[in-house]
């Protein structure tokens, strides 16, 4: 299947890449092939290439914590990541403006903590969901974040209209 | 050997599909094996025999599990087989004869062998901790995903050669760590 090769043979020997290609499969070259119908020493590599093969699948199989781990990390999640850290950013905007004002920012920074605290726990229970899902309700969780705060900080300042700045 | 099994073995629909590629691969091993051609009527006997297993023992393959690296596994016992066999028979005809040893080296049990199930699965995760990202990402695609090289090298972007080399260092530093913590 492969077709071009000087990685195939060095010192007239095959590379380790090539006998780990042709235990899995991947690499059926005649010449490769009958080198190792010639070579014990080739051979007996392949075999044990071949074991490696199968005992690291066994592995695998019995470790499904590791695909686990490896289903999150194939997930899209760079744009998600820029989403929430922007949402992040405008949630934090309310709290900015309840800090300039000293009457309300108290009262502000508890509000806006507890929320997220309780968003954050939610979120931290969905982690074991499909990784785009987790992702959807970080994103959805805290853009209810930011509006709950933007609402927060649009009231103190309409109760104190004397405080704004 | 397993005349009576040819035909019905040749005509199986996994020999004739999937496996007929990877007969060269299964004949080539036992006849290194043996130290016969890759003609010899033994070596055309054991690619048969290691095929009638393969069926017989069809259920036991693992899902996205490489069936060459199966398919060699189970060449290795047909050819240690045959050579025990003919060790038999050499015995029985000459007993100096039999000082010779048939014995593959590949018949010993590596360090996969050598442990628990449950301490080989926290061995591995170690290892595949300590292993640079493209080559355990090339493993878990292969392993997990079930991704073919071509498959990987195209996601990766990378050439089919550089995929077999990243999952090669990657099952051989496995292999070397295992053997490490066990003292072997």
């Amino acid at each position: 299947m492969i077709a071009t090769d000087d990685w195939a043979f060095f010192d007239r020997h095959l590379t380790d890449a090539a006998i780990t290609a042709i235990a899995d499969g991947a690499l059926l070259r005649a010449d490769a092939i009958d080198h190792i119908a010639e070579c014990q020493r080739c051979a007996t590599r392949l075999v044990a290439s071949a074991d490696l093969s199968i005992d690291t699948q066994v592995a695998f199989a019995e470790a499904p914590a590791l695909a686990h781990e490896h289903a999150r990390s194939l997930s899209p999640e760079t744009p998600w990541a820029l989403a929430f850290l922007g949402l992040c950013a405008a949630a934090l905007v309310p709290v900015v403006s309840g800090l300039l004002n000293p009457a309300s920012t108290l009262r502000i920074i508890r509000l806006v903590s507890r929320i997220g605290i309780v968003g954050i726990k939610q979120m931290a229970a969905h982690l074991d969901a499909p990784s785009q899902l987790s992702s959807l309700l970080l994103v959805f969780s805290t853009l209810a974040l930011a509006i709950v705060g933007w609402r927060i900080a649009s009231i103190a300042s309409a109760s104190n209209p004397g405080e704004v700045q | 050997m397993t005349s009576s099994h040819r035909m019905p073995v040749a005509e199986s629909p996994e020999v004739k599909g999937e496996w007929a590629s990877v007969e060269p691969v299964i004949a080539a091993v036992i006849a290194s094996i043996l130290r016969r051609s890759k003609r010899d009527a033994d070596v055309r006997d054991g690619v048969q025999e290691t095929f009638r297993r393969a069926i017989e023992g069809g259920g036991r393959v693992l899902p996205n599990s490489s069936q060459t690296a199966w398919l060699i596994g189970i060449a290795r016992h047909v050819a240690v087989d045959m050579l025990r066999a003919q060790k038999r028979h050499l015995r029985s005809i000459d007993d100096d004869a039999a000082s010779i040893s048939f014995e593959p080296t590949t018949s010993e049990p590596n360090a996969f062998d050598r442990l628990d199930t449950a301490e080989r699965t926290r061995m591995i995760q170690r290892a595949l901790e300590q292993l640079p990202e493209v080559q355990r990402r090339a493993l878990i695609a292969f392993h997990v995903d079930g991704l073919r090289y071509e498959a990987i090298a195209r996601e990766c972007g990378v050439s089919m050669g550089t995929v077999a080399t990243w999952i090669a260092r990657g099952r051989k530093f496995i292999a070397e760590t295992l053997s490490t913590e066990e003292g072997l």
